[in-house]
């Protein structure tokens, strides 16, 4: 399957590479696509975003094509885009035929869960765009960055990541989400022992026992006063004495791991090191 | 049989401008939505495109995935809107005709609670890959068993009664609502947005396949509830009165009741939860026309696809590059127009 994949998509990048012209009109359909164009100093070729992306100041005017598994067929060709790049969850599929039918190049890329992956889609996406060797620096520096996360490995330390948009819950990550994969770039242990994102009480997630709690909330900042603000509670666990309570920018954790996701982790990795 | 129908001059003669206004408006709409978009390509080249496609003529100007755009992306939902709107209306008309309830639309049987179960089911158990049949499928069994279930509640050995039948109705929608909420409370949050998203509505599902479906649909169900306009008007008269006039009222109840859940559930499984029209058309036809089924079942038709038909372009070209779940252009188009349309019929009344 994943051989099949790759060799389909190595046909893609082959057709790609052909195609490719200097100046491009480039629609991304995902928040790491769209932090990738900027970190490959491309941003000028961006001529639309999805609503989860990011945008620097400066660049907030640019047109949103709304949500990547919903996206309108004639929206994306009125801005006569050369190429789209999102994940391989997008469509609905009329609108990938109607984008081949108008010959745009479509690159989806497989969602980021190890680095590896966040890796190749990064070179696949660079190579696409014609600045392979911009792609290679920001690899190596990838590399290098996760080389220092696997340096300071937290292996006995449980970690609980919660999903805090609405602080009256504790939405916490089970397996397969991002945020255990944050977890896994730390080389600590995710308490959250089910699949996806669930509600849990103050209580059961005292009796799990984290002696760290990463809180992605609104906003960074405000994310840890907002979470003790609704469960005091929480200031009695091991993690709260020891004040191992984090805040954690959310939006780097959107479309799974993303070049900011390994600085996160990196930020988290180098506070934990430091003495309590 | 007795003709019930109004046959006084000034409603027919209403009846006839009515519809040459309606159908004015759906061709003008319909020549709208072709040639409007986020894509601004110029219109005459639009429709000429539709010509070359059904002539095999070479009138159009457009590069070929311009052509894509009228006829692959344009035109089928526009199909599908005219198509799904006029099921809904019609569905709506008869639904209020026999609960002799002005407050009943299509989904009071269970019929939309019971489709967005299945839909439900389908997006959030069944793996992903089997969405594209899965969705639609569930919705219709969903929406068709449910219906049933109410049915079967409300029936007792006097009969099928029609108090039973909204009680029932609004149980079941209820205990649906929980199943819905269950399963989203469980589903990851990629789910969870196409569960979302999958009761707010939206055309752009339209293919050849569910276009054939529909259109079959709608026109049997046309036919066969025009056949029944008859038996609606009597049934007006209450239940006793229709029975005198010699209508098997119990087995025209359970055949439009599964005649609705068909069509809603066909229009639900092409085109998710579209709100609002069942309830709003019939009556629009109602105040202006009177309750006169021979009129009323066709011109709520005519409304019906007009006011899904401009819905749609409305959810296309509102927000673009992004587009609107059309579901929510029904309701705020429909509810307000609705009510300035009772507001001036009540200061006539009081004149």
């Amino acid at each position: 399957m994943i051989n099949k994949l790759s060799n389909y998509l190595s046909c893609l990048l082959l057709t790609l590479t052909a195609s490719v012209q200097a100046d491009e009109r480039i629609i991304s359909t995902d928040a790491f696509v769209t932090e990738l164009i900027f970190a490959l100093g491309l941003e000028q070729q961006l001529v639309a975003v999805d609503v989860t992306s990011a945008l620097p100041t400066g660049f907030e005017a640019l047109p949103n094509i709304g949500y990547h598994r919903n996206l309108s067929a004639e929206g994306l060709l009125s801005l006569k885009p050369s190429v789209v790049i999102g994940s391989e969850h997008m469509g609905p599929e009329q609108v990938i035929q109607a984008l081949t039918a108008a010959n745009v190049t479509l690159l989806q890329l497989g969602s980021a869960e190890s680095p590896r992956q966040l890796q190749h889609n990064i070179m696949q996406v660079a190579r696409a765009l014609d600045h392979a060797a911009e792609g290679d620096i920001l690899n190596r520096a990838l590399s290098e960055k996760l080389a220092r996360l696997a340096n300071q490995p937290h292996r006995t330390t449980r970690i609980a990541f919660l999903l805090n948009m609405d602080p009256s819950k504790l939405r916490l990550a089970g397996r397969g989400t991002s945020g255990a994969a944050l977890i896994h770039l730390l080389g600590a242990h995710n308490v959250g022992d089910f699949k996806n994102y669930q509600n849990v009480s103050a209580e059961s997630l005292l009796a799990m026992k984290p002696d760290v709690i990463l809180v992605a909330g609104q906003s960074p900042d405000t994310s840890v006063s907002d979470l003790l603000a609704t469960q005091d509670i929480l200031q009695y666990s091991a993690a709260g004495r020891n004040n191992r309570i984090m805040g954690i920018d959310g939006s780097a954790l959107v479309a799974g791991l993303s070049i900011s996701a390994i600085d996160e982790a990196l930020r988290i990795a180098q506070a934990l090191s430091t003495q309590p | 049989m007795t003709t019930l129908a109004v046959n006084a001059y000034g409603p027919l003669n209403r009846y006839r401008l009515m519809t040459y206004v309606l159908v004015a408006l759906l061709v003008f709409g319909a020549a709208l939505s072709l040639v409007s978009g986020p894509m601004d390509l110029p219109s005459t080249d639009g429709i000429l495109a539709l010509i070359d496609r059904f002539f095999g003529t070479q009138f159009s100007a457009l590069e070929h995935y311009q052509q894509v755009i009228v006829l692959d992306l344009r035109l089928p939902r526009l199909l599908l809107a005219i198509m799904a709107g006029a099921i809904l209306a019609q569905c709506g008309a008869v639904m209020q005709g026999l609960f002799r309830n002005p407050l009943a639309d299509p989904g009071i049987v269970g019929v939309s609670a019971g489709a967005a179960v299945g839909a439900v089911i389908a997006i959030g158990v069944l793996p992903v890959g089997m969405a594209a049949w899965a969705v639609p499928g569930c919705a219709f069994v969903g929406g068709l068993l449910t219906t049933l279930l109410v049915y079967s509640l409300a029936r007792s050995a006097n009969g099928t009664s029609v108090l039973m039948l909204l009680l029932a109705g609004v149980a079941i929608s209820a205990f649906a609502g929980a199943l819905i909420g269950f399963i989203s409370y469980f589903a990851d949050d990629q789910k969870l947005r196409a569960l979302s998203l999958w009761q707010m509505g939206s055309l752009a599902g339209a293919s050849t396949a569910n276009l054939w479906l529909c259109c079959v649909t709608m026109l049997a169900l046309a036919f066969s509830f025009q056949r029944h306009a008859n038996a609606l008007n009597a049934l007006l008269l209450g239940e006793p009165e229709a029975r005198h006039l010699g209508i098997q009222v119990e087995h025209l109840k359970f055949k439009l009741i599964v005649l609705t859940a068909i069509g809603v559930g066909v229009a639900v499984a092409s085109a998710g939860i579209i709100g609002f029209v069942g309830l709003v058309v019939p009556h629009l036809i109602r105040l202006i026309l009177g309750p006169n089924h021979h009129h009323l079942l066709p011109l709520s038709a005519l409304c019906g696809a007009l006011l899904l038909l401009f819905s749609d372009l409305f959810a296309r070209t509102l927000v673009q590059p992004a587009e609107l779940p059309v579901g929510l252009i029904t309701a705020l188009l429909g509810a307000p127009f609705f009510l300035a349309l009772l507001m001036q019929q009540r200061s006539k009344g009081l004149q």
